[in-house]
């Protein structure tokens, strides 16, 4: 068969000096590499996942063992079992704070994490149909899209937790979850509609390729760049919600250890100790910083134009 | 490919086109539906073709006129607005994506452009093992990867190159790619749609070699869409001439070169870019733009820019004046005459601006001859067509126009005629007309 082979593709064979190719992973290792910002956003991100996941073993101490109240920063408490170190004082029921922020980031994190995927995977699903099959389809699921738009996330979600009628973190979940998934399906929508005209798709159609295998092996794989930024700048507005949620009253039941919760309930002594309510602030702020910095990153990565995203 | 006469007797064609149509329908919404807002472009409107097994048929004409999307109407990826094609026989023309599915198997589509028609997340052993997950050929990954393999040397390419990715190849690499895919599921029929135009030239001769080498091998028919008929001529057996929507002449590649009956068929091929100056001289230039799909001229669809239109029974003078009159009628017909601009020059250069001196110097500006030469009672005919133009009253001044000037490529659709092994319809090749004078 060497008939056919023409010297030209001989000689770019002979050198073989082809372009890599760069896996997503790839770029996104040398983009971590490159920009200091999003390296620093990602070791954050990072190391708050690492103390979430073994926050038994992290804290100082039990996050509901009660000590004295209010007690300031760096002071330390007479126990049955000797001496504790409060590092970042005690709130108004006697609390470690610092434990109780360190066991907080569990329930953050996770909250944010899951109620992010559930509305990656609706929205997701939402935007291809919608995007590919056009139509009345189309239609019917933006103009719900649309109605939730004009929704605030957060009336909306308090309006889910009104209507479910309890407190509690699946709550908290499914209610931010609903609320994200416009963001989304607009996403995914716009991405489906440029992608869907591209000729690899009308190959894959002419091959004979399902819908369905169209839609999630030669279209979603195209789209997936965007996506993943869409994610890491959902995450924080997630934790933020969960937070606002809380510190509404609205979040999870009051005894859990909640960055949000814990906020609200320095609220009423800010006066008299700062540290009850800044400190859990500081959690939220640095998580949040550190995934818009390290989304930031990836956008670049992708080199993911910045208004295809949508910021909020 | 000998016999490649229109009513062949071997038995029924491969792939049978009829009156097939493709409109589309420009509205947008529902609010355009319902006022009646959206026109409908007709891209393809009413082709008739037949391909043969083993031949290559190549359409041609120029960007525009709908052969793609004749291409893929025929591929049922655009579902067709009338018509019928049949594969083998079987109405294919409205199945559905299920029904079509064994059909995908038999026809198949190659790109203009190879990098976009390749998925750039997906290696070449993806890409091309795709289309045989999909249909169930080969028991397992290692079976399908194998086949790859064997396409990849076949059109040229390394065995190794299966696990690079389409942008790691050059142009020419990667439609050999997109040849391997199409060949993926050793269909009868191949549909190439301009495959060669995004490519160097050096690497056209060898893209349109390994196609036909490859045509030999696996018996394919190849219907080859193209604006270049320097492919034409290289690779078709039949050609077809595509002129906004509808073939205007179809035949052999040879006796349409030598002999080409429709007058579109003839500036196509003047428009042929030679070596030797010498033979550049009969070239023929087509005036005017192509015009729009959505309503395209009535009659013979090429009379607004037909060099040989044939003169109304009313007209006077000789084809070249009545040429000139007619594109000054159609352009009216269309209102590309721009009375105001003509009149704001005047005024420019401090001239008069009265009915006589406008109408003057609008002929003037509309013919490309000086108006005396035009038959004197015609002078007089065109003067009141302008005047009643400039009067803003163009019902009147197309009432007169049509008078004279109303040729019968404009009247009425030629039919189709047999000439040989070629057919044309243009006006000029049926009887009652006598094919008068020929572009100087």
């Amino acid at each position: 068969m060497s008939t056919s082979q023409s010297p030209i593709d001989a000689k770019a064979d002979e050198i073989d000096d082809v372009e890599e190719h760069l896996t997503l992973r790839k770029r996104l290792w040398g983009t971590l590499k490159r920009d200091k910002k999003s390296m620093l956003g990602a070791i954050v991100i990072l190391s708050f996942l690492l103390v979430a996941i073994f926050a038994p073993y992290v804290a100082p101490v039990d996050p509901e063992q009660e000590y004295g109240i209010m007690e300031p920063p760096n002071t330390h408490s007479e126990t049955a079992d000797g001496e504790a170190y409060h590092l970042l004082g005690t709130d108004s029921y006697g609390y470690d704070i610092f434990s109780r922020i360190i066991f907080g980031a569990r329930i953050s994190l996770l909250v944010a994490l899951v109620t992010v995927l559930f509305a990656f995977t609706t929205g997701t699903a939402i935007g291809l149909a919608a995007g590919y099959y056009g139509g009345w389809i189309d239609s019917l699921l933006m103009r719900y899209v649309d109605f939730q738009w004009a929704f605030p996330t957060l009336i909306l979600a308090a309006g889910i937790i009104a209507v479910s009628g309890s407190l509690g973190v699946i709550n908290v979940i499914i209610a931010v979850g609903v609320a994200f998934i416009d963001d989304f399906a607009r996403l995914v929508r716009s991405e489906v509609l440029s992608l869907r005209e591209k000729e690899y798709v009308v190959a894959a159609r002419a091959i004979g390729m399902s819908d369905r295998r169209i839609m999630i092996k030669e279209i979603l794989p195209n789209a997936v760049a965007s996506l993943i930024v869409q994610v890491t700048l959902m995450i924080p507005i997630a934790i933020l919600a969960e937070a606002s949620l809380s510190f509404l009253g609205l979040g999870v039941r009051p005894t859990t250890p909640t960055w949000g919760l814990m906020l609200n309930e320095g609220r009423q002594f800010i006066t008299q100790a700062w540290w009850l309510s800044i400190f859990p602030g500081f959690a939220i702020m640095i998580v949040v910083l550190a995934f818009n910095a390290f989304g930031d990153g990836l956008r670049d990565a992708f080199d993911v134009k910045e208004g295809e995203v949508l910021d909020r | 490919m000998s016999d490649s006469s229109l009513q062949s007797d071997d038995g029924e064609p491969l792939l049978t086109v009829r009156n097939l149509k493709k409109h589309f329908d420009t509205s947008t919404g529902l609010t355009d539906r319902l006022l009646g807002g959206g026109q409908s472009v007709k891209a393809v409107d009413g082709v008739d073709l037949t391909l043969h097994e083993g031949e290559t048929l190549a359409v041609v004409g120029e960007s525009g006129c709908g052969k793609s999307t004749l291409g893929r109407a025929i591929l049922n990826l655009h579902q067709p607005t009338d018509g019928t094609v049949r594969y083998g026989g079987e109405d294919i023309t409205h199945l559905s994506g299920k029904e079509m599915k064994p059909y995908r198997q038999k026809l198949q589509l190659i790109f203009q452009d190879p990098l976009s028609s390749l998925n750039p997340r997906q290696t070449v052993n993806e890409i091309i093992s795709a289309p045989m997950e999909v249909h169930g050929i080969g028991d397992s990954a290692a079976d399908r990867r194998e086949r790859v393999e064997e396409l990849l040397v076949q059109v040229g390419l390394k065995e190794s190159h299966a696990d690079r990715y389409p942008h790691q190849f050059s142009g020419g690499q990667q439609q050999r790619v997109g040849i391997a895919r199409a060949l993926a599921l050793e269909p009868r029929v191949i549909v190439a749609d301009e495959p060669v135009s995004a490519l160097d030239v050096s690497v056209q001769a060898q893209i349109l070699n390994l196609l036909s080498e490859l045509q030999s091998s696996y018996g394919l028919s190849l219907l080859t869409i193209t604006h270049d008929l320097s492919v034409v001529s290289q690779i078709a057996d039949r050609v077809a001439v595509m002129y906004l929507g509808e073939i205007v002449e179809i035949g052999p590649v040879e006796q349409i070169f030598e002999r080409p009956q429709h007058p579109y068929t003839r500036a196509l091929l003047s428009a042929v870019p030679r070596i030797d100056a010498a033979d550049r001289t009969d070239r023929i230039l087509l005036k005017g733009s192509v015009p729009s799909p959505i309503n395209p001229p009535s009659g013979c669809r090429f009379h607004t820019r037909c060099p040989e239109v044939i003169p109304s029974s009313a007209w006077p003078g000789n084809q070249s004046t009545f040429r000139e009159a007619f594109r000054f009628y159609n352009r009216l017909l269309h209102e590309e005459l721009e009375i105001d601009l003509v009149r704001e020059r005047l005024e420019n250069e401090g001239r008069s601006t009265d009915t006589d001196t406008v109408a003057t110097q609008l002929l003037d500006e509309s013919f490309q001859m000086p108006i005396e030469e035009l038959p004197d009672d015609v002078q007089t005919v065109m003067y009141e067509i302008a005047r009643h133009l400039i009067e803003d009253n163009r019902e009147q001044a197309i009432e007169t126009a049509q008078g004279v000037l109303d040729s019968p490529c404009k009247q009425s659709k030629p039919e189709m005629q047999v000439s040989g092994a070629s057919q044309a319809s243009c006006h000029l090749l049926t009887a009652e007309v006598t094919p008068t004078i020929s572009p100087e």
